[in-house]
């Protein structure tokens, strides 16, 4: 059982402001809170107010289910999704609800594309295959930064290689952290 | 090391939290201020008030193909265990979408709770380019913004002239969960007060090996707490009352197309995995056309699990046992398996779907995922 002897304990202190205030300007950059395990930071508060906690809460995840994608998709660019804040994107996934076999001539290229600059995000080619129902990873992450503004979004540019490879019930898992 | 910070507490001796806050008046915890503009707050119910982007929470929806007449369907997008607000929205198509004043669509986005649309927009004047989203300017007055828990929102179409195709189509929402407690106040009658301090290093600084750093309470009850690897939760110390604060959850929506025959006991729709531990706390389920209970024997079975085991499973069109689907409604599939529902990173949660008798063809099932972090 812990025991209850902190280091601050505030019980029903009077007042009604914040227990802790802390007020400083615009160039004062310096974190409000930054606790840390064995001298490595674990949870934080930067001075714009966006906590940086541990374990699996700085990084979010959003699902976006496209649908069927044909064998020949290259007329297509489907917008996935649209961030209103920066944030920096750590890995992408895709899944089928119908397994594709390997096919090293008839295959897509799949990129996930940074709407600034139109940089590509990740790269998937389905040569491989994709079994169904399973999260297959996109690969390394390139250009990950969302910027806030009009162009913080991603989109895929697929391709076809000689007939292509049609994709059942495909859906792109994007996970992010938050960067302001 | 600490030499900067205002306040430095390094291997303090104890096991518990270093620092516990117990209030019973509702007063704010810590509350951080840019040029007396309020960047961050810790509320005692554990609520985290914030104008960083840790207040947003995002959820994507893939519509797919919208026929140039599309009127019969209103498309779910979202429903919320807790009051949610609207606060951005946009659409885009995989191809363009020429404007024309005389046959185009009108894009609505609406909720079940208020008769009031949150936006429109048409195809009229401005068309789609390919993969550039359009912003729904989201209204205020009336409240549409506001979605209370329990009511979806919504995505309905309707066609002038001829209306247009729209291909591809995919919805991103953003939204903020509503501070379910007024704040008390931002008086200056604090126990600690820093003020421009001078120095670089953290105002608060604490640095341990094992305890918990921080345990706030209301009345006695844990509230949010920071344990030694700095996750956050709600109550999180023994003999504590079980509680999570409403912004702890989050959602994940997957719209897994149209339901037939053929796929009774062969079509698993992959829904999501998660990057940690968590725990599933609510599953909503519904359709983009309306579906009454048609039959004693012929319906959906419809199973949310790990590709192994049930976490909740819901009928629908049965009499004796199904649920009657408005379109775009999203309704609750009942309580989640405690025990399976707990999933961690190596785990995936999928859809499958068993026909009874001979179910009707389901439009565009569109599934919602609840879930708290454990890890």
């Amino acid at each position: 059982m812990a025991d209850e002897l902190a280091v601050f304990k505030f019980i029903n202190s009077p007042g009604t402001g914040p227990i802790i205030r802390i007020d400083n300007g615009t160039g004062n950059t310096r974190d409000v809170l930054n606790f840390q395990k064995s001298t490595s930071e674990v949870f934080s508060v930067n001075s714009a107010g966006l906590p940086d906690p541990g374990g699996g809460d700085p990084k979010r995840s959003v699902v976006v289910s496209y649908g069927d994608l044909p064998a020949d998709p290259d007329a297509l660019e489907p917008f996935i999704y649209r961030w209103e804040k920066a944030v920096t994107i750590t890995n992408a996934y895709v899944a089928v609800d119908t397994t594709v076999g390997a096919d090293a001539v008839n295959y897509n290229t799949l990129v996930l594309t940074n709407a600034t600059a139109d940089a590509t995000i990740a790269t998937l080619s389905t040569a491989a295959g994709i079994a169904a129902n399973t999260w297959t990873t996109m690969g390394d992450i390139t250009n990950p930064d969302i910027v806030a503004g009009a162009s913080s979004y991603c989109y895929l540019v697929p391709t076809k290689t000689v007939s292509g490879m049609a994709l059942s019930g495909l859906t792109f898992r994007i996970e992010f952290t938050l960067a302001g | 090391m600490g030499a900067t910070n205002v306040i430095c507490v390094d291997d303090s001796a104890g096991t518990g939290p270093a620092m516990i806050f117990d209030v019973n008046s509702g007063r704010d915890i810590l509350a951080s201020y840019v040029n007396d503009a309020e960047v961050f707050a810790l509320m005692s119910d554990g609520f985290i008030r914030t104008t960083s982007g840790w207040a947003y929470r995002q959820v994507g929806v893939g519509i797919g193909d919208i026929a140039a007449n599309n009127d019969a369907y209103t498309y779910p997008l979202l429903r919320a265990e807790q009051d949610i607000t609207i606060v951005g929205c946009h659409i885009g198509c995989d191809a363009a979408v020429t404007a024309n004043v005389d046959n185009y669509q009108t894009v609505y986005l609406e909720q079940s709770g208020n008769t009031t649309d949150l936006s429109s927009m048409t195809t009229a004047s401005t068309g789609f380019t390919i993969h550039v989203p359009r912003a729904f300017t989201i209204a205020t007055t009336g409240n549409p913004d506001h979605l209370a828990a329990g009511e979806t929102l919504q995505l309905r179409l309707a066609k002038t002239g001829t209306g247009v195709a729209m291909y591809g189509v995919s919805v991103s929402i953003v939204y903020t969960v509503d501070q379910p407690r007024a704040t008390i106040g931002t008086a200056t009658d604090n126990v600690i007060r820093l003020v421009n301090e001078i120095g670089t290093g953290s105002e608060i600084f604490l640095d341990h090996y094992s305890r918990p750093f921080m345990s706030v309470r209301e009345n006695g009850n844990e509230k949010f707490h920071i344990d030694i690897n700095g996750k956050i939760f709600g109550a999180r110390m023994s003999s504590m009352k079980d509680y999570t604060p409403p912004d702890q959850y989050y959602y994940q929506v997957i719209n897994t197309g149209q339901l037939v025959t053929e796929d009774s006991a062969t079509k698993i729709s992959p829904l999501f995995a998660p990057h940690c531990t968590i725990q599933l706390e609510k599953v909503y389920f519904g359709a983009i056309t309306t579906y009454a209970l048609g039959s004693a024997t012929n319906g959906w079975n419809l199973k949310i699990t790990d590709a192994t085991n049930i976490l909740v499973d819901a009928y629908t069109h049965l009499y004796s046992s199904g649920t009657a689907l408005t379109k775009g409604v999203l309704y609750d599939m009942g309580d989640v398996n405690k025990e399976w529902g707990q999933l961690t990173s190596s785990d995936k949660i999928c859809a499958e779907y068993l026909e009874s008798g001979t179910g009707p063809n389901v439009d565009g099932l569109t599934f919602v995922l609840c879930y708290r972090k454990l890890t």
